[in-house]
C-alpha cells in the first residue's frame, strides 16, 4: 500500500477535507434515504450512497486496493459465457433458461478478496471464488440482468455498477438497441466508470454483422459513451453465432482476446491499474453533482408539495377553530331543554330565596315552606353542556378533517397518507372522550376558584350553602351561555338563562368578580380547546412522516459540490 | 352475439349510462377512460366481422417480420439484423377482403398492406407490429395505441428473449384476451432440440405463473421454416371471424365496466352491495333525528302552543284585568318569547349545536367512503356533499318545520260566552264598588250604623254582590283557564307530532340525500358490470 489515503491523514491534521465530504455526503444520502417518500425515492438515494460509501469513499482512500471488474448484460446476452471465458474454465454455468444467474460470481486473488469487496460479497450474495483464472489486482463479478422478470437481479446489478472500477458490458444483436440497457449505460456514463462493450452473437453474414456493428457504434456516439473506454476510446468488441468453447461453457477465447488482453495489460502495470482507477474516481466525482442533483430535487418538490399539504391542514383547522370560537361565542349551542332545566331550577326555591329582596325573599321563603325544595340539577346540566359542547368541537373537527382530507387526496403525497390511515378523515375518535375529561378538569378548576374567592367574601357562607356545585355550574353556564348577539324573538330561554344565572354570580361574588372570573374561565376553556385541535392537526403532520429537514436539499448540493471539488491523490 | 345481458348495443348503453353515472358523482377521469373503451368498441363492431385482425406482437429481434414473412411464404415486411426494423405496422390481408377492410386498416392506421390470394387465412388480416422494448420508445407507444384496438394477438419470443420483465407486463394486461392470445417462440434452430423443449416448458411455466391458464406455444424456426405449418393450421383453425371479434369486444367491455365498478367499490365476486350497511345506515339515521328533536326542543314547542292559546283565551273570554294584561304583553314582547310558537320554530338554530345532527351524518359518510377505494374516496365524498352537509342539514330542519309550523291558533265559541259573562260579572263588580263608593264616601259624613243597604240575609247587599262577582269572575277565569289549556294541550300536542313527523321524513329523505345519489350511480355501474 504506497498511498495509504487521504482519511487517516485528515484524521492525524483534525482537519475535514475532501475525504471527510464524502463522509458526510453518504450520512446525509443515508438521511436522505431514510425520509424519503416511495420505494423509488429510497432507493434512489439508497444506491447514490452505496456508491459513495462502497465505492467513493474506499477508492478515494486508496488508489491501490484491488480494481472491481463488473460483467453487466441482459438476461441471455452472456455474461456468463465471458466470465467463464476470462477465467479459462467454467465458473459461472451458462444456460437456455431465462435469467441464468441468479447468485453473481467473482473470481478474484485470495489476497484481493477481503476488505470491501468482502463485505460488498456478503451484501450482494456475491459467491467468491478463487485459484485458476484469477488476475491479481483484478476481481471480476458476473453480475445478475437487469432486465428480466427477476427484479431482484436489477437491484444487484445496479448497485454492482455503483462500486465497479470497469464495467464490461455485454450486449447481443438482438439485444443491443433494447431500451432498459441504454439506462443502464447512460447511469455508467454520468457515474463515469470506464467502459469494456461486448457485443455477443453476431449474425454469420459478414455484412449483417457489419452493420450492427456500425448501429451500434451509431447509438453508443449518440448515447455519449463514446469517450467512457477502459483505454481511452471505447472499443466495441465483436463476437460471432456460435464462437463458443463448449468445454469450458465459455465465449471462444480468441473472440474475446481483446477484452483478456487488457484486464491482461492491467495486471501486469501497477501504474495502468492505479490510473484506471483514477480515471474512474475522478470522472465519478464530477458526476456526482448531476446524480445529487436528482435527488436534491425531489426534495425540493416534496418540500414545496409537503408546505402546501400543511398549509391546507393549518387553513382547515384553523377556520375550524374560528368557527368554533363564533359558536361558543354567541353562544347558542346548548340545548334548549337542558337550559330550561337550571332555569327552573334557579326560579325555584333556596336560590330564589337567595337573589330575592324584601317582600320578594318573604314570598320566597314562604314557597319553598310549602314547595318540596327541588333537587339541585347541577351535574347533569353541567354534564350536558359538556355534551353539548364536545358534539360542537367534534363537529368542527369533522369538518376540519374532511377539508384536509379533500384537499390532500389531490395531491401525490396527500393521497399516499390518507391510503395508508383512513380514519383521517375524520376528527380522531377519542376527540369526544378527551374532550370530556378535559371538561371535567376545567370544571375542577372553576369549583378550586370559586372556593379560594369564596373564602375573602362575606356572603360565601350563604351561598356554600347552595353547593359549590351548583355554583360551579352556574358559572360554566356563565361561560357558555350569555346574550351575545341575540335580538328580539330569538332572545329565549338562553338570555334567560344567562341572566337569572348572571344574577346568581353576582349576588354571591359582586359585579366586578364576576367579569373577571368568567373571562379567566373562558380562557381557559379557549386554551383547552386550541390544544385539542392543535392535536387534532398534529395527527396530520405525523402522517408526513419526517421529511422534516428543509435544508436537506442545500446540504445535500454543497456536499456534491465539496466532493466534486476533490482531486484524486 | 346476444349473449348473456342482451345484444352488444344495449350492453354498450349500459356502459355509457354508467360513465354518465360516474361522473355524476365526481368520477370524470374513470368514465372518461370507461368511455373511450365504449367508444373503442363501438367502433370496432361497426366495422363489420368478416375478416378479424390478428397481430405479431413482442421485443425487437424476435423476428416478428420473419415469422409473417414465413407464414406468407413471401417477403411481406422486410427483417432485417438492424435493430429495431419495424417502424410501423405492416398488414397481411386476403385480397378479395381488401376492400371491405380499408376502413378497419385506415382506423387502425395502418399505411402499408399486403395482399395475398391463399384460401387457407382469408378471414384474417396479420399485422406485422413495431417492437414494444427498444430504445426507439415511439414503437412501443405506437404498439400502445394499436394493441387494444386488434381482435387477436400472436406474441413472438425467442431463446434470449422470453423473460424480459416488460414482456411480463403486457402479458399480464393481456390475460383477459387470454382465449385469443397465442405465443411463438421463434429461433428454435438456435437450440438442440432438448433445449428447445426445456425452454419451451419454463415459457409455458412463466406464462401460467402470469395468468394465462392453458398457454398455446408454437415452437418456430422463421429461417428453416420448421413449425410454422402448425402455426398456419391454429390460426386457420382458431373459430369463425365474427365469434373471435364478439368475443373479444366483450370482454374489452365487461372488463371495462369492472373496472369501473372497482373504483366505486363493487367486487365482482360479491355482486351488489350498499356502501353503508341498512342497519349501520338506520342507526346513524336515528341519531340524527334524535339530535333534529332537540334542536327544534318539541317540550319548548308545547309550552309555546300552549302559550299562545291562553293569550288568545285571555283576549277572548278573560276578566277585565286578564285581557289588559294579555294586550300588555303584545308589546313588552313577553308575548314573543312565550308565546309564539312559529317563531320559536324558525329559532330552532338558536338551540343547540347542529353537530348533533351533522355528527352521525358526517359519520355515515365517512363509513360508508370506506367501502371505497383510496383513490376515489376523496372525490366521491364530496360530490356526496360532505362538506356542503351542515347546509343541507340546515335546510332539511328549515323544509321540516316550514311545513309543520304553520298553525291557526284556534277560538272556542266557549271564550266569548265566558267573556260576555266577564262582562256581566265585571259589570256587577262594578256597580257593587260604586255602590259602596256611594256609600260610604259621597254619602258625606253620614255614620255607618245609619246607612241602610238592602241585606241579603245578614250580609249587606254591596258586599254580597261584591264578593260573589269576585268569586264568579275567578270562577269563570279558572274554567277559561282549563279549557284553554285542554285546547292548548291537545293542539301542542298535535303540533309536536306533526313537527317531529316532518323532522323524520325530513332526515330520512333528504339527510342520505348525497350518499343515495352515489347508491344510485353504484347500482348504474353495477348494471353494466353484470352485477345484478
Amino acid at each position: 500500500m504506497q498511498n495509504r489515503g487521504g482519511v487517516e491523514r485528515e484524521r492525524e491534521s483534525g482537519r475535514p477535507g475532501p475525504a471527510d465530504a464524502l463522509g458526510r455526503l453518504a450520512d446525509a444520502l443515508k438521511r436522505r434515504a431514510a425520509s424519503a417518500p416511495g420505494p423509488d425515492r429510497e432507493a434512489k438515494a439508497e444506491s447514490l450512497r452505496r456508491h459513495v460509501q462502497d465505492y467513493l469513499q474506499p477508492r478515494a482512500a486508496d488508489l491501490d486496493a484491488p480494481l472491481l471488474v463488473v460483467i453487466l448484460g441482459s438476461t441471455g446476452s452472456g455474461k456468463s459465457s465471458l466470465i467463464n471465458a476470462l477465467a479459462g474454465r467454467a465458473l459461472s454455468p451458462s444456460g437456455v433458461l431465462r435469467p441464468t444467474t441468479r447468485k453473481p460470481v467473482a473470481i478474484g486473488d485470495r489476497d484481493d478478496l477481503g476488505g470491501r469487496m468482502g463485505s460488498l460479497a456478503q451484501r450482494t450474495g456475491l459467491d467468491m471464488r478463487t485459484g485458476e483464472g484469477a488476475r491479481r489486482g483484478l476481481v471480476l463479478v458476473d453480475a445478475p440482468d437487469f432486465d428480466s422478470v427477476e427484479l431482484e437481479n436489477r437491484d444487484k446489478a445496479m448497485e454492482l455498477l455503483e462500486v465497479a472500477d470497469l464495467a464490461i458490458f455485454v450486449t447481443t444483436a438482438t439485444r443491443y438497441a433494447d431500451q432498459v440497457p441504454w439506462h443502464v449505460l447512460g447511469r455508467a456514463r454520468t457515474r463515469g466508470v470506464p467502459l469494456l462493450a461486448v457485443v455477443n452473437r453476431l449474425p454469420e453474414d459478414a455484412e449483417d454483422a457489419d452493420a450492427v456493428l456500425a448501429d451500434y457504434r451509431a447509438l453508443l456516439e449518440r448515447g455519449k459513451l463514446v469517450d467512457s473506454g477502459a483505454a481511452g476510446s471505447l472499443a466495441v468488441v465483436a463476437v460471432p453465432e456460435g464462437a463458443l468453447d463448449v468445454e469450458r461453457d465459455a465465449l471462444a477465447a480468441d473472440a474475446i482476446k481483446p477484452i483478456r488482453d487488457a484486464l491482461d495489460r492491467l495486471v501486469a502495470s501497477h501504474d495502468d491499474r492505479r490510473a484506471l482507477a483514477r480515471r474512474g474516481l475522478a470522472a465519478a466525482l464530477k458526476g456526482i453533482p448531476e446524480a445529487v442533483e436528482a435527488i436534491a430535487g425531489q426534495v425540493d418538490e416534496e418540500q414545496r408539495s409537503v408546505a402546501e399539504l400543511r398549509a391546507s391542514a393549518d387553513r382547515a383547522y384553523g377556520a375550524a377553530r374560528q368557527a368554533l370560537d363564533d359558536e361558543i361565542k354567541r353562544g347558542t349551542f346548548m340545548r334548549a331543554e337542558v337550559l330550561r332545566q337550571w332555569q327552573e331550577f334557579i326560579g325555584a326555591g333556596q336560590i330564589a330565596r337567595f337573589l330575592a329582596e324584601g317582600i320578594g325573599k318573604l314570598v320566597a321563603t314562604v314557597r319553598s315552606l310549602i314547595e318540596p325544595a327541588p333537587v339541585a340539577p347541577a351535574t347533569e346540566v353541567r354534564e350536558a353542556a359538556f355534551a353539548d359542547l364536545t358534539a360542537l368541537a367534534v363537529q368542527h373537527a369533522d369538518t376540519a378533517a374532511q377539508r384536509t382530507a379533500t384537499a390532500w387526496s389531490g395531491d401525490r403525497y396527500g393521497a399516499l397518507a390518507l391510503a395508508a390511515d383512513e380514519a383521517l378523515w375524520r376528527a380522531s375518535p377519542e376527540l369526544a372522550e378527551r374532550l370530556t375529561t378535559d371538561l371535567e378538569d376545567w370544571a375542577r378548576g372553576i369549583g378550586d376558584r370559586i372556593r379560594t374567592l369564596g373564602a375573602r367574601r362575606k356572603g360565601w357562607a350563604q351561598a356554600a350553602s347552595l353547593g359549590v356545585n351548583v355554583v360551579g355550574t352556574s358559572a360554566v353556564l356563565a361561560v357558555f351561555v350569555h346574550t351575545g348577539g341575540l335580538t328580539g324573538a330569538e332572545v329565549g330561554i338562553t338570555a334567560a338563562t344567562a341572566v337569572v344565572n348572571q344574577k346568581l354570580l353576582e349576588a354571591i361574588f359582586g359585579e366586578a368578580n364576576v367579569v373577571a372570573f368568567v373571562n379567566g374561565a373562558r380562557d381557559d376553556l379557549r386554551q383547552l380547546l386550541d390544544q385539542a385541535f392543535a392535536d387534532e392537526r398534529a395527527r396530520w403532520s405525523e402522517k408526513l412522516g419526517a421529511t422534516g429537514d428543509p435544508k436537506l436539499a442545500t446540504e445535500l448540493r454543497r456536499l456534491a459540490h465539496e466532493v466534486a471539488a476533490m482531486v484524486p491523490a | 352475439m346476444n349473449g348473456e345481458g342482451g345484444p352488444l348495443d344495449e350492453r354498450l348503453g349500459r356502459l355509457r349510462a354508467a360513465v354518465d353515472a360516474a361522473a355524476s358523482i365526481g368520477l370524470e377521469a374513470e368514465g372518461a377512460r370507461t368511455r373511450t373503451v365504449a367508444r373503442r368498441v363501438a367502433r370496432r363492431a361497426g366495422f363489420g366481422g368478416a375478416v378479424y385482425v390478428m397481430a405479431l406482437a413482442g421485443g425487437t429481434g424476435v423476428g416478428k417480420s420473419s415469422v409473417l414473412n414465413a407464414l406468407a411464404g413471401e417477403e411481406v415486411s422486410p427483417a432485417k439484423s438492424v435493430r429495431p426494423t419495424t417502424d410501423a405496422p405492416v398488414a397481411w390481408v386476403p385480397a378479395d377482403k381488401r376492400d371491405e377492410l380499408d376502413a378497419l386498416l385506415d382506423w387502425l392506421k395502418v399505411g402499408s398492406i399486403v395482399t395475398h390470394e391463399g384460401r387457407e387465412l382469408d378471414d384474417v388480416a396479420i399485422l406485422d407490429l413495431p417492437d414494444i422494448d427498444s430504445v426507439r420508445v415511439e414503437h412501443r407507444a405506437t404498439v400502445d395505441a394499436l394493441l387494444p384496438r386488434i381482435d387477436a394477438v400472436t406474441w413472438v419470443v425467442d431463446p434470449e428473449k422470453y423473460d424480459d420483465h416488460r414482456e411480463h407486463a403486457y402479458w399480464r394486461s393481456l390475460v383477459p384476451h387470454a382465449d385469443r392470445l397465442r405465443f411463438v417462440l421463434n429461433k428454435a434452430d438456435r437450440l438442440t432440440d432438448a433445449d428447445v423443449k426445456v425452454v419451451a416448458d419454463d415459457l409455458r411455466a412463466r406464462l401460467i405463473a402470469s395468468g394465462i391458464p392453458r398457454p398455446e406455444v408454437h415452437v418456430v424456426s422463421a429461417v428453416r421454416g420448421t413449425g410454422i405449418d402448425g402455426l398456419r393450421e391454429a390460426l386457420a383453425d382458431a373459430g369463425h371471424a365474427k365469434v373471435i371479434i364478439a368475443t373479444k369486444l366483450e370482454t374489452d367491455r365487461a372488463a371495462a365496466a369492472e373496472r369501473l365498478g372497482r373504483s366505486v367499490g363493487l367486487d365482482a365476486d360479491e355482486g351488489y352491495r350498499p356502501l353503508l350497511a341498512p342497519e349501520d345506515r338506520e342507526r346513524r339515521t336515528r341519531e340524527a333525528i334524535d339530535g333534529a328533536l332537540e334542536l327544534v326542543d318539541l317540550d319548548g314547542l308545547a309550552r309555546q302552543v300552549r302559550g299562545a292559546v291562553m293569550h288568545r283565551a285571555r283576549i277572548g273570554g278573560g276578566s277585565f284585568l286578564g285581557r289588559l294584561i294579555a294586550l300588555g304583553s303584545s308589546f313588552t314582547g313577553r308575548r314573543g318569547r312565550r308565546a309564539d310558537p312559529a317563531a320559536y320554530l324558525r329559532a330552532w338554530r338558536s338551540r343547540g349545536a347542529m353537530g348533533r345532527v351533522l355528527n352521525p351524518l358526517r359519520a355515515a359518510m365517512v363509513e360508508a367512503a370506506g367501502g371505497l377505494p383510496a383513490s376515489s374516496r376523496g372525490r366521491v365524498l364530496t360530490a356526496l356533499g360532505a362538506l356542503s352537509a351542515e347546509a343541507d342539514v340546515a335546510r332539511v330542519i328549515d323544509r321540516a318545520v316550514a311545513g309543520a309550523g304553520e298553525l291557526e291558533i284556534p277560538r272556542s265559541p266557549l271564550w266569548p260566552v265566558i267573556g260576555a259573562l266577564q262582562v256581566v260579572v265585571g259589570a256587577v263588580l262594578l256597580f257593587a264598588v260604586a255602590w259602596m263608593v256611594v256609600l260610604f264616601v259621597a254619602g258625606g259624613g253620614v255614620p255607618v250604623a245609619t246607612v241602610s243597604a238592602p241585606l241579603l240575609g245578614p250580609i249587606p247587599m254591596p258586599l254580597a254582590l261584591l264578593t260573589a262577582s269576585v268569586l264568579i269572575s275567578a270562577l269563570l277565569g279558572w274554567i277559561l283557564g282549563l279549557h284553554a289549556g285542554w285546547i292548548g294541550r291537545r293542539l301542542a300536542a298535535g303540533v309536536g307530532a306533526r313537527v317531529e313527523e316532518a323532522i323524520r321524513e325530513g332526515v330520512v329523505r333528504d339527510a342520505f340525500g348525497g350518499l343515495d345519489r352515489v347508491e344510485e350511480a353504484r347500482r348504474v355501474i353495477a348494471a353494466a358490470a353484470d352485477l345484478g
